[in-house]
């Protein structure tokens, strides 16, 4: 049912993507993503990143071309299937949407809990992350009593919790502020290093130049491809960033 | 304003409670399963009445043997007269096979009965009475036998006839059946009015909740984690329907037992420990089958909407 481990984990081959008829979102796209890199897709605002992450997370389906994940064309998914492939591509998303009347630690437990896991192990779990995320003493407060960082922790934490392979993260730094958006990418950068892809969308060219990662430019003329260049390493983060816990070990 | 309990299960993922909507249904729900309730009451209440008032009818009849003046006093009294012609009936009767008893009915019996008829000046022994004999007889077909033995008996007596008692109960009984069917009718579309309601609600809900089933799917939820919600929700609003609906049932039963108790005091109670046997089970079934529907609708409308949404 997988793809082979080898095999790019996402792979685009001239996917032109159209909402409305006759208005193409971007057009011939392709482009790879190996297992376990880091990648930044950038673009300007309204470009279709989100749309691109979309496809790549099984929400919508192109209008021409091929998208396969693990392996698979997009295509060829049963809608059964969905659930299965998308407990191995978890999405993190700018408005964070965690569900208001539910509090952090069920929000992040809901994750694994509809996934038809025991909830007190849920729980458990996710109190794990939580304390991960520096959210430790926020277990029982609900979405709305949270600053935007810590909603943003909050949603990569229920993001993570079920270890998934890719991560997407559309504009996880939107909302927050600069010592928070470094918070953020930190946290990204040790998922990846326990063996999670990670791309992150954003229009935030700032926040690029600053780490040495590779970087897909998305127009709606297609992709363009930006090599890491050893400018800057991560020892560059703030102080902020490193006060995050590293009790988590998946 | 921190939650600090846990709970044995998730809290709600999705706000049922925040829906104006939301409120109504369940009133409506209990209504639909009022009428329900009451429906199938009234069909029982019909049916163990017919039972009650006519025990046994189906093996027993009456023969009718009209008075007939002697024309030969100096020789044989009236009296005589009759008790010869019964006779030579019974002695028909008795021996056509199937009969298993043969009773003539006494004057002193058929005084009282015919009693409230008449006047209270009237003296009933001054009518002549045709004879009344009750057969009671051993097989399914009453009709044709009643029929059969009746041209037997005509043979010596010519009048004599089989007696239509309690005619309205007749027609009561062949109402019955359309009663029945109607009934039957008014069941169906209540499972289907109930069915719709839930179907309708459940939609309503999803498409307002669109951003949390959306976010659910997203996050890997299977259409049956979804539908579970729906369903419990589906469960508890029948639940609490139900009480309504049986409060509203037992008050009704209390008012018609009062305007009862004024006719026949014991009539009413009568009719409901008649009721307390194999077809309570029916009642019992009414709700049963409606909270299985409303489940199966809840599902059946998640699966087609998350179909269609996503």
């Amino acid at each position: 049912m997988t793809g082979k481990e080898s095999a790019p984990i996402v792979e685009f081959q001239h996917v032109t993507m159209r909402y409305v008829e006759g208005t193409d979102v971007f057009r011939q796209v392709s482009f790879s993503v190996e297992p376990n890199s880091f990648h930044f897709l950038t673009g300007t605002s309204g470009v279709g990143k989100s749309t691109l992450l979309k496809l790549i997370h099984l929400s919508v389906v192109p209008f021409t071309g091929s998208v396969r994940l693990f392996g698979r064309d997009t295509y060829d998914i049963a809608r059964w299937e969905l659930p299965l492939l998308r407990s191995r591509v978890s999405l993190v998303f700018q408005d964070f949407r965690l569900i208001d009347h539910i509090n952090i630690l069920d929000n992040v437990a809901l994750a694994l809990y509809s996934r038809g896991i025991d909830l007190k192990e849920c729980r458990s779990k996710a109190a794990e992350l939580l304390s991960w995320v520096g959210l430790e003493n926020s277990y029982f407060f609900f979405p709305p009593m949270l600053s935007g960082g810590e909603q943003q922790r909050a949603a990569i934490a229920r993001a993570v919790i079920s270890r998934p392979q890719l991560l997407l993260a559309d504009e996880p730094t939107g909302n927050v502020d600069d010592e928070n958006a470094e918070r953020i990418i930190y946290l990204f950068e040790e998922l990846n290093k326990r063996g999670t892809t990670v791309i992150v969308a954003t229009h935030n060219f700032d926040l690029t130049k600053k780490y040495n990662l590779p970087e897909y430019y998305l127009t709606n003329e297609g992709m363009t491809y930006k090599p890491a260049v050893p400018l800057k390493t991560p020892s560059s983060l703030s102080s902020t960033s490193r006060s995050v816990s590293r009790k988590y070990t998946p | 304003m921190t939650q600090r309990t846990f709970f044995n299960n998730l809290p709600s993922t999705i706000p049922f409670e925040r829906e104006d909507t939301n409120r109504y249904v369940p009133w409506i729900i209990a209504f639909i399963m009022y009428i329900a309730l009451l429906a199938s009451f009234s069909a029982l209440i019909l049916l163990t009445a017919l039972d009650y008032w006519h025990p046994g009818s189906t093996k027993t009849f009456t023969l009718a043997i009209p008075f007939k003046k002697t024309s030969n006093l100096n020789k044989i009294t009236q009296e005589e007269y009759t008790e010869n012609r019964i006779n030579k009936v019974i002695n028909i009767i008795s021996e056509t096979p199937k009969v298993v008893q043969v009773s003539l009915l006494s004057e002193v019996e058929m005084h009282r009965l015919l009693k409230p008829w008449f006047s209270k000046k009237f003296n009933a022994y001054d009518v002549m009475l045709p004879s009344f004999l009750s057969i009671k007889v051993n097989t399914k077909d009453k009709a044709f036998f009643s029929q059969k033995l009746l041209l037997s008996i005509r043979t010596i007596e010519p009048k004599a006839t089989i007696i239509k008692i309690l005619s309205w109960q007749s027609i009561i009984e062949k109402c019955a059946l359309k009663l029945q069917l109607f009934i039957a009718g008014l069941l169906l579309l209540i499972l289907l009015a109930a069915a719709w309601t839930i179907t309708f609600t459940t939609r309503t809900n999803m498409l307002m909740q669109r951003d949390i089933i959306e976010l659910l799917t997203l996050l890997g939820a299977t259409d049956d984690f979804i539908a579970t919600r729906y369903k419990r929700k589906a469960l508890l609003i029948a639940f609490e329907s139900l009480a309504k609906a049986l409060i509203g049932l037992i008050l009704t039963v209390g008012i018609v037992w009062w305007i009862t108790y004024e006719v026949d005091q014991q009539l009413f109670g009568r009719i409901i420990l008649h009721l307390l046997n194999w077809k309570i089970i029916f009642l019992i079934l009414i709700p049963i089958i409606i909270i299985f529907l409303m489940m199966k609708s809840a599902k059946r409308c998640v699966f087609n909407t998350l179909e269609e949404l996503f």
